[in-house]
């Protein structure tokens, strides 16, 4: 299996990191959607229907704990893989209580984590093999 | 408010009536309304400290996201220029985008290990208490640090008595307890050193971790210092100019939350012994926000 067939939606309100996350995506071979606020990034996950969805948490419009909730509303969108990757820590009870609920496979703290780390989680996850 | 001005109503009312009932009736009711006065201002003091708790704990969380992000974007942009993607460098270029990288990650370190800090001073960790084998997350910390322990050819011993009871914590909680003893003394030990880890049965309910190293010390006379927030013994500030005097603070602070103790035996250029009693049943759930008492 590879890369190159698979979508990975990026929605993240830092320009800079968005970029980051893009160039690094791209650069291995997925096609690679981006949106910067949690409502846009909505919209386009049941739009593009990806294969993994990277999602920030504190995010202008819609925030991240809601955009779980309303994908996992959805029949497709209940089965799509989120990786969770943002600088807050766990332990604040919303979020804690919307990583229990909605379930993203993987919750990243951005501080502790490589490019390279998000890459190999998001190739675990779609079985893809180096 | 709501409280005090219902039981003052109430109070008005007793009075306007009292003709018309008996004495005891009305002394019962005067007191049931002052105490309902003073449990509504003790009820109303309690939610403004839990709110007032609360913002700190708010407070706390969105400055560490705040401080995280930058160097977080410091160092993933060092990455990719590492990765050579966008063009090849040079070695001193590339010696000094390492440092840019090195430079931020210790921002993160320190961010984080403030974060810690405040978070055991507010009381603010949630705690998710489940069964824990000891051994297993001290042999998952050494599989973390596996490639500092090589790059200073550090030897390990290690000594897991068997049947050790599991410990009821939040794995999250030993970890970084353990994570700081073990990083002090991967620190603080120099090349070709030694590094002694165990784990033992102490009595019935108890385990105890033993953290051994052949390092530098602590001076004696600094050595009741060593727990301090944000304290350096002379010698280790000479030896990693880096450090940020916050891991032993941390550590005891999670040990002492976890009902442990935690010792230190050390003699200055032979090695440091850190202890470490642990109770079986140490840690209640809580959720984030609520005071562990």
């Amino acid at each position: 299996m590879d890369a190159a067939k698979k979508k990975v939606l990026l929605i993240e309100d830092d320009e800079a990191m968005l970029d980051a996350l893009y160039d690094t995506f791209s650069g291995v071979g997925f096609n690679v959607y981006k949106t910067r606020d949690g409502k846009e990034g909505l919209s386009s996950a049941f739009s593009e229907k990806p294969d993994v969805v990277i999602l920030d948490l504190l995010m202008p419009k819609m925030d991240g704990t809601v955009l779980m909730e309303r994908l996992r509303e959805d029949d497709w969108g209940k089965e799509v893989p989120v990786i969770v990757l943002t600088n807050v820590n766990p332990e604040k009870n919303d979020i804690l209580d919307g990583v229990i609920t909605y379930k993203p496979a993987y919750y990243l703290v951005k501080s502790d984590v490589s490019l390279e780390t998000i890459v190999s989680k998001v190739k675990e996850l779609l079985g893809i093999q180096d | 408010m709501s409280g005090i001005f219902l039981s003052s109503i109430a109070l008005i009312l007793v009075l306007h009536y009292h003709k018309k009932m008996e004495d005891r009736y009305i002394i019962g009711i005067s007191v049931l309304v002052i105490v309902l006065g003073f449990i509504a201002l003790w009820k109303r003091e309690k939610d403004r400290k839990r709110d007032l708790e609360g913002s700190k704990t708010e407070f706390v969380s969105l400055i560490s996201h705040q401080l995280r992000t930058p160097p977080s974007t410091i160092k993933w942009y060092a990455e990719m220029l590492l990765r050579e993607d966008k063009g090849v460098l040079t070695e001193d270029q590339k010696k000094y985008v390492r440092q840019i990288a090195t430079s931020s990650q210790q921002m993160i370190t320190l961010t984080n290990a403030l974060l810690n800090v405040s978070r055991l001073e507010l009381q603010s960790f949630a705690i998710e208490p489940e069964e824990v084998d000891t051994t297993k997350i001290v042999k998952q910390l050494l599989v973390t640090y596996q490639q500092q322990i090589l790059d200073k050819k550090l030897q390990v011993h290690e000594s897991y008595e068997e049947n050790l009871p599991l410990l009821t914590t939040d794995p999250k909680f030993l970890t970084i307890a353990l994570q700081n003893l073990l990083i002090n003394a991967i620190t603080f030990t120099p090349e070709n050193g030694q590094i002694t880890l165990s784990v033992t049965k102490e009595g019935k309910d108890k385990i105890h971790i033993k953290i051994i190293d052949t390092g530098c010390g602590i001076p004696k006379d600094q050595q009741s210092q060593i727990f301090t927030k944000l304290f350096r013994a002379s010698n280790a500030r000479m030896i990693d100019r880096k450090g940020n005097g916050l891991g032993l603070y941390i550590a005891k602070s999670i040990i002492t939350t976890m009902g442990g103790k935690i010792s230190c035996e050390s003699e200055e250029n032979k090695g440091t012994t850190f202890s470490l009693v642990l109770p079986r049943l140490g840690l209640h759930k809580r959720r984030e926000g609520s005071r562990l008492d």
